[in-house]
């Protein structure tokens, strides 16, 4: 059952970073189910930061996270600034966040290049502090189902994977990376580690097909769709077990088609209805009363991540998704889509940043 | 729908006060503050210590058990009012309103707002010698969704409303009793709200209704004719799963219908022809009498896909703010739409199997 923040016994004692639309409508809104306790926020604009924090119950405001962390003895931070047009922001906030003796969740995008997460990973270890990335969907309630039906025995081994998310690619040569961190932290978190990448882009739309081998030996197509119509659903993934195989839609829409028992005759079957064992299973949220479930902090992974992240802290241990491990294979993943299209990339074997790193895809392994 | 302000950004907020600390309170109508506006200066609860662990985590700089003291000390312009008890048969929320407008207050209270309709008309009339705002959270007045029905209904390409179906799991007592002592009467009493005042809302008040509870599941089914002459048909689907969503609404034009399932899908059956019958190889019709769908994106974090909008919360709250600071007046979950659904609701709660009329005030 949901706690909500005020009702956990410990709770760790935190700032807020940033303090824009993006943390009042869900990052601040989710961590009232955290078992945190906000103490101060910060922006640079100390305005907002008083007024959002206000509206959260926060003491305090800063406009400089290193003088919060040394003014209010916070266990860690929450990040969520700004896009910067000449990149990330993360990396360098991270690092001076963690050399100042705190633990640190960051939002997407985490970084522009591999060597800036590693910068990130490297701080992590020499400090001992924890890093956490906001890559939500590998928290989605939809995609936590799935892994556990991925990892039954009916499911088989898991030996295909289709994904399509509404994403334009930017191209070889673009000065900030292409932010992958929504597509790919589900495709790392259904799939674990890839082998191979390779993908051809659209060159007007940044509409791209990528095809993936993963470390456990599934195959992956991910469809980004470039510029489609903005008026509908995001996303639809598919995962393909062996006789078996599942779908989420629109993030809150699963459907798992069951291992058929006996198939029909071919041509002679009078009727789609099988019996109620080998019907698929069919969840949707109902929108009709004001639960958590059908929040869209719930559902989108907002509240999943947050508190992952706060209690694998207060257990002292790094985060076992989403942390420094997943950072690193995912801006692996994204420098080899920054290679001209076509560019078939031949990633290197998983290197031990992390003794968390999830283990690959497969019957068992989520 | 045009962008909305925050809280913070409005260049006139209502001071409001805060009462109640139920698990509604803290998961939907706190939430929904920030996108209204209004400043929260007080939190109440009769557990102080309650009060505090809300007022600290909503942001309220002040908390209180003794209501007295709260408007006193902090005079605010308005109160909202999120509690879950009762007062012997009556809820607490009128009790509320009714000591926060004496002190000059505008008031939204949550539903119910009272457990008759005679407890109804005495806040009226208190509201109007106030010379004050009060409004109900009769949230699915507020539905994007259904505000969209309403819309389409009122077109000319959908002709008049003939008929309406509404699936809700309400239970209908199947023998007269109080809200303070009958629990079967309590839950018609704290959910009535939902399905009739969604059918308040698209099709008007009701002239006539036949209920027929269900022996077994303790729903049943009821027959209307609304005061336009629109049929009205509901489903009061109680006993069903609990994995299963819980409203459908359907209301058909003259040649046009729209069906809202789940509170966050709308397909809007425009008006137009199959084809001949019996010689149509494809279903795909013209584009111009295409079927309209709409369905949030959950994505990405916003406030459409939010659950405190989609279900209305949120909505309810800002347009009694706006209203209480003198901006459009209010047009949903008034006191006299409260009224209408407490007709209902008393004839309910008498255990009716059989038709109630509902002559017009």
């Amino acid at each position: 059952m949901q706690r909500f923040s005020h009702e956990y016994d410990r709770r760790l004692r935190i700032g807020m970073v940033g303090c824009g639309q993006h943390t009042m409508r869900n990052i601040l809104p989710a961590l009232q189910y955290a078992p945190v306790e906000l103490a101060a926020t910060c922006d640079l604009n100390r305005q907002l930061a008083e007024l959002v924090g206000r509206q959260f119950g926060s003491a305090r405001a800063y406009t400089d996270f290193v003088e919060m962390i040394g003014q209010e003895g916070l266990d860690a931070v929450y990040m969520a600034v700004s896009d910067n047009p000449r990149g990330s922001p993360y990396p360098r906030m991270a690092v001076a966040a963690m050399e100042a003796g705190v633990h640190v969740w960051i939002e997407k995008p985490p970084a522009d290049t591999l060597a800036q997460a590693e910068s990130m990973a490297d701080a992590s270890r020499r400090t001992g502090k924890f890093l956490g990335v906001g890559y939500k969907r590998m928290f989605l309630p939809t995609a936590i189902k799935a892994r556990e039906i991925m990892a039954s025995s009916e499911f088989g081994e898991v030996t295909a994977f289709h994904y399509t998310f509404r994403l334009s690619l930017r191209p070889h040569g673009a000065p900030v990376a292409t932010d992958l961190s929504h597509p790919m932290g589900l495709v790392l978190g259904l799939m674990g580690p890839a082998e191979t990448i390779y993908f051809e882009r659209h060159p007007r739309t940044g509409s791209a097909s990528i095809s993936m081998r993963f470390a456990s030996g599934a195959l992956g197509n991910i469809f980004l769709e470039g510029r489609p119509s903005p008026n509908g659903p995001a996303e639809r993934a598919i995962v393909i077990g062996d006789g078996a195989h599942l779908e989420i839609d629109n993030v809150i829409r699963l459907t798992y088609y069951r291992r058929v028992s006996k198939r029909g005759a071919y041509g002679r079957e009078a009727s789609f209805i099988g019996p109620n064992e080998d019907a698929p299973l069919f969840w949707e949220p109902e929108f009709t009363l004001g639960q958590l479930y059908n929040k869209n902090i719930f559902l989108i992974g907002y509240v999943g991540e947050v508190c992952h992240f706060a209690e694998s802290v207060l257990d002292g241990k790094a985060p076992d998704r989403a942390g420094a491990a997943d950072l690193i294979e995912i801006m692996r993943w994204t420098e080899a889509l920054h290679q001209p299209s076509g560019t078939l990339t031949r990633l290197m074997p998983a290197a031990p940043a992390s003794a968390t790193r999830p283990e690959p895809a497969g019957r068992g392994a989520l | 729908m045009s962008p909305l302000t925050f809280a913070y950004e409005s260049e006139r907020r209502l001071r409001v006060a805060f009462l109640g600390t139920s698990g509604h309170a803290f998961r939907n109508f706190l939430p929904s503050l920030p996108y209204a506006p209004v400043e929260l200066v007080a939190l109440w609860d009769p557990d102080v210590a309650r009060a505090e662990a809300f007022a600290r985590q909503f942001g309220a700089p002040r908390w209180y058990s003794d209501l007295d003291r709260l408007l006193a000390e902090t005079t605010p312009e308005a109160a909202l009012i999120g509690v879950e008890a009762f007062e012997g048969d009556e809820p607490r929320n009128a009790t509320l309103m009714a000591r926060c407008l004496e002190a000059g207050c505008h008031v939204w209270t949550d539903k119910p707002l009272a457990g008759t309709v005679a407890t109804a008309r005495r806040l009226i009339a208190q509201r109007d010698r106030a010379n004050r705002l009060a409004a109900v959270g009769i949230k699915t007045m507020f539905y994007p969704a259904y505000q969209k029905v309403r819309q389409i209904a009122q077109e000319p390409a959908f002709g008049r409303v003939a008929s309406v179906t509404i699936r809700y799991p309400l239970h209908v007592p199947t023998q007269p009793g109080l809200a303070g002592s009958d629990r079967e009467v309590r839950s018609c009493l704290g959910h009535i709200w939902h399905p009739f005042g969604a059918a308040l809302l698209v099709a008007g008040p009701l002239r006539e209704l036949h209920v027929q509870s269900a022996p077994i599941g303790g729903g049943g089914v009821a027959l209307a004719t609304f005061a336009s002459g629109a049929a009205g048909a509901f489903h009061f689907a109680s006993g069903q799963a609990g994995t299963s969503p819980l409203e459908r609404l359907e209301v058909v034009g003259e040649g046009a219908n729209v069906v809202v399932e789940n509170a966050a899908r709308l397909t809007y059956y425009r008006r137009g022809s199959p084809g001949p019958y019996g010689r149509t190889p494809s279903f795909l019709t013209e584009s111009e009498s295409a079927p309209l769908h709409w369905e949030p994106e959950l994505s990405l974090g916003q406030l459409y896909n939010s659950n405190n909008f989609i279900q209305g919360y949120a909505l309810s709250i800002i347009a009694f703010a706006q209203a209480a600071l003198g901006g459009p007046p209010l047009q949903y979950g008034t006191l006299e739409d409260a009224v209408e659904v407490l007709k209902v609701f008393e004839a309910l709660r008498e255990g009716t199997r059989g038709m109630a009329a509902f002559p017009a005030d």
